[in-house]
């Protein structure tokens, strides 16, 4: 009766798809009457998932960065036809000539020798030259291009270490009367401020490009009003005189989420995605996250549950959803973490968000907390992978937080975009004191999103408004029609925090240098490009929707400004100004004015207030110690 | 003209993102050191900077493997260490910290791990090829150059013992 013996080979070419169609359906009908074939059949699928499973969580070595970027420099075909007489030079050349293709390569290497030691600390500049000198060599021929694979890399993986930021070019002025509606979705990332902290007590100038305003300024709370009506926070808009341009006005739009009081707290479902790989090893990272994770622990109830999934070479759940009042269990699993491997973030992330859909609470707090140095190998997950893959994710309902981690290997750009994908928040962990801040002390605010999808619009009226300029936010800007588009994402806002942003005006009647733009020959501007006569200087207009909402509610506030100067401004606006102007001069922007680090001290000063946690402090004295490190 | 290249780079730079790490892991079971493996992978990548994108592209993986696969064993007869066609090959211990000792829940996953490095060399290989790559039967037998019903053969039979095992290991 059995036509097939277990020892035949198309039982497993048969379970893996490896048969056409027609010896498919030859060997269905051989096996139909077979209850034993069809066994052996579940059999093999079965080994051949785990076979899958088990291999794809195995340690993912990777090349060096210089492996990297030797393969990236290397000219390639097509391009070596096309490109044939332009910037060649051969092997055999002397090694002056090989020094100059390096410097080619890396501009800015024999620039600056300082600027090149300051690096070394951080990256390893003279092993890069070393392993070019040696590709020059081996290849042969040694060939850089604007545009080419190698220019990309070297400009994508500046300053020469493995960290990567996404290039921020400054928002410029827009004339009003060409484009009176300003769209943003907000941001209430801080990694950046940890970052650049981080950078200057190392005294190190931070990169342009890891100085992101908004990060900055949303770095610090405000004390803007609670919300008192129907909407989850309240909006405050302040106008006052522009301290670094002295006839331009500053317009700050403040939003506060309501505040939830511990009692009325929803219960959460905390899934912890920890990267435990090899990078993770160094006392700043998994170490700090222990002890980070241990003060978040202190603060869970019989409410809460908490699981812990680890990834490296293979990814795995540690802990299994926990009620909050098992603290010693919980403690136990986070102290047998050790680190060591390398990093396969696909997996890990896809068992996380399966952990906490599993335990999903209705109404409550679903999130999972990554934390990671983001130095998510490539092996079998590339970023556009990783991205769709938390983008879906994120439609469950369940919410992500990204904290980051270490320095060296350190993927800003790349973790900064997760957590955007996931309907998250972004923050970098460099000190147990920050682990506090966003673990403990802003804990809600981390945790409890209040309302998603945050947009802001500003209307400018063109009688009142020449033209205008968003400060930072630079990787929010949406286009005016998003503005009313809710399958548009935007950015989350939690509980009890505040959301800041402010926008440069040039008046009406104060000249500003614009492109110029040649007037359409045959459209007369619209007579109601030069404004209306209402007083009013601008409207605001907000948009959100509820965290488990769909559609997105209304907010409009209308502005008009009353001529107050920026002494008479509040202390938080002066406050704010002063970290915006400050990473103005970090980012060397050419809006920057006559702005001093001088100045930005003696205006924080002026707005420190009553700066209950310290924070306003800790801002002076990093100001004082770019004054040490950022050239005048 | 300048930019007409982008595609060429951005393939490039595509193919070593997907490829970087299944070809580390791959060819570090036959060389047995990172540090090779990374020579190995680094030649491979060079050579397809200066292969004919239209003829490989349309068989990327099963292209990159074989060089990949080639280059190992060359160096591997280079240094002396070994014939690369006997199936009885010692697949090195890769030189990582393990990663599975570092999650307490890994347990029951290594034994499949255990067991799958008890299989002949060639088996491993086959069985890497298939799971951790996803490459079909024909690919590999490209890459190994072996036959089709050879292929196919051996991950039978290697299957077969995986599941013997692992089952012999549950009764105890």
């Amino acid at each position: 009766m059995n036509a097939i013996e277990p020892d035949d080979p198309r039982l497993t070419a048969y379970t893996l798809g490896e048969m056409s169609d027609d010896e498919s359906t030859e060997f269905e009908a051989l096996i139909a009457d077979d209850p034993d074939a069809q066994a052996e059949i579940h059999e093999i699928r079965n080994a051949a998932q785990q076979l899958t499973r088990e291999f794809a969580g195995e340690n993912v070595p990777q090349l060096t960065a210089e492996q990297r970027m030797a393969i990236l420099a290397v000219p390639y075909r097509g391009f070596w036809r096309r490109h044939r007489w332009r910037h060649l030079i051969a092997a055999s050349a002397s090694a002056a000539a090989a020094c100059a293709a390096i410097g080619l390569f890396l501009p800015a290497l024999s620039q600056s020798r300082k600027e090149a030691r300051r690096i070394n600390a951080a990256g390893n500049m003279q092993q890069i030259g070393l392993n070019l000198r040696k590709c020059a060599g081996n290849t042969g021929v040694q060939l850089v291009e604007p545009g080419s694979a190698a220019e990309e890399f070297r400009r994508q993986s500046e300053p020469w270490n493995r960290e990567a930021y996404d290039r921020i070019v400054d928002n410029p002025f827009v004339s009003a009367a060409l484009k009176p509606l300003s769209t943003f979705s907000i941001d209430v990332d801080t990694a950046s401020y940890s970052n650049v902290r981080r950078f200057l007590t190392q005294n190190q100038r931070p990169p342009k490009d890891a100085v992101r305003i908004e990060e900055l300024v949303n770095y610090f709370s405000y004390d803007y009003p609670q919300p008192d009506g129907e909407h989850p926070f309240s909006v405050n808009l302040e106008v006052a005189g522009c301290p670094w341009k002295s006839n331009h006005r500053l317009i700050r739009i403040g939003l506060k989420g309501r505040e939830i009081a511990a009692e009325d707290s929803p219960a959460s479902n905390l899934v912890f995605l920890l990267d435990v790989s090899g990078s993770m090893g160094t006392a700043n990272k998994l170490p700090l996250l222990k002890q980070a994770m241990r003060m978040l622990v202190d603060r869970l109830t019989e409410n809460d549950r908490v699981a812990i999934v680890v990834y490296a070479g293979a990814s795995g759940l540690v802990l299994p959803s926990t009620g909050g009042e098992r603290r010693a269990d919980i403690l136990a699993a986070l102290d047998r973490l050790t680190s060591g491997g390398s990093t396969n973030g696909g997996a890990g992330i896809e068992l996380a968000y399966r952990t906490a859909t599993e335990n999903f609470i209705e109404g409550g707090v679903n999130r999972v907390i990554l934390a990671t140095d983001g130095d998510f190998n490539v092996g079998t997950t590339s970023q556009g992978d990783l991205t769709r893959l938390i983008e879906e994710k994120a439609k469950t309902g369940v919410f992500l937080t990204v904290l980051g981690f270490g320095m060296g290997n350190y993927q800003d750009a790349r973790l900064e975009s997760l957590a955007d994908k996931g309907n998250g928040n972004y923050a970098y962990i460099d000190t147990i004191r920050e682990a506090q801040k966003v673990l403990v002390d802003q804990m809600k605010g981390t945790l409890i999103t209040i309302a998603k999808d945050v947009k802001i619009q500003i209307d400018f009226n063109p009688a009142k408004v020449n033209a205008y300029r968003l400060i930072g936010y630079e990787n929010r800007i949406l286009a005016a029609r998003d503005f009313n588009d809710d399958t548009k994402d935007a950015g989350e806002i939690g509980a009890g925090h505040t959301v800041t942003a402010f926008y440069e005006i040039v008046p009406a009647g104060v000249e500003i240098d614009l492109p110029d733009v040649t007037p359409s020959k045959y459209v007369k501007p619209a007579e109601s490009a030069t404004g209306s006569d209402s007083p009013e200087l601008l409207t605001a207009r907000l948009r959100y929707k509820a965290p488990d909402g769909d559609t997105s509610k209304l907010i409009e506030v209308p502005v008009t400004d009353h001529g107050t100067s920026y002494a008479g401004a509040s202390g938080d606006f002066k406050f704010g100004a002063s970290v915006a102007a400050f990473g103005m001069i970090l980012r060397d922007s050419p809006h920057k004015g006559t702005t001093t680090l001088d100045a930005v001290l003696e205006l924080a000063d002026e707005g420190k207030g009553k700066d209950v946690h310290g924070y306003r402090a800790e801002f002076l004295q990093l100001v004082a110690k770019a004054k040490q490190v950022v050239p005048r | 003209m300048p930019g007409t290249d982008k595609p060429d780079a951005q393939w490039i730079r595509q193919a070593l993102t997907r490829y970087e790490g299944p070809l580390l892991r791959y060819a570090l079971r036959i060389v047995g050191n990172v540090e090779a493996a990374r020579d190995v992978v680094q030649d491979t990548f060079v050579r397809l900077c200066r292969a004919d994108q239209a003829t490989v592209e349309d068989h990327l993986a099963q292209w990159l493997f074989t060089v990949c696969r080639n280059r190992a064993f060359e160096l591997l007869r280079k240094e002396g260490r070994m014939n690369p066609l006997t199936d009885d090959v010692a697949v090195q211990e890769s030189d990582q910290p393990d990663a599975l000792a570092t999650a307490a829940a890994q347990d029951d996953l290594s034994a499949v791990m255990q067991v799958v490095e008890t299989l002949p060399a060639r088996q491993q290989e086959l069985i890497r090829l298939k799971f951790q790559n996803g490459l079909s039967y024909k690919e590999i037998s490209q890459v190994t150059r072996l036959t089709v019903s050879n292929v196919g053969y051996l991950l039978h039979t290697a299957i077969r013992s995986v599941r013997r095992q692992l089952e012999a290991m549950d009764v105890c």
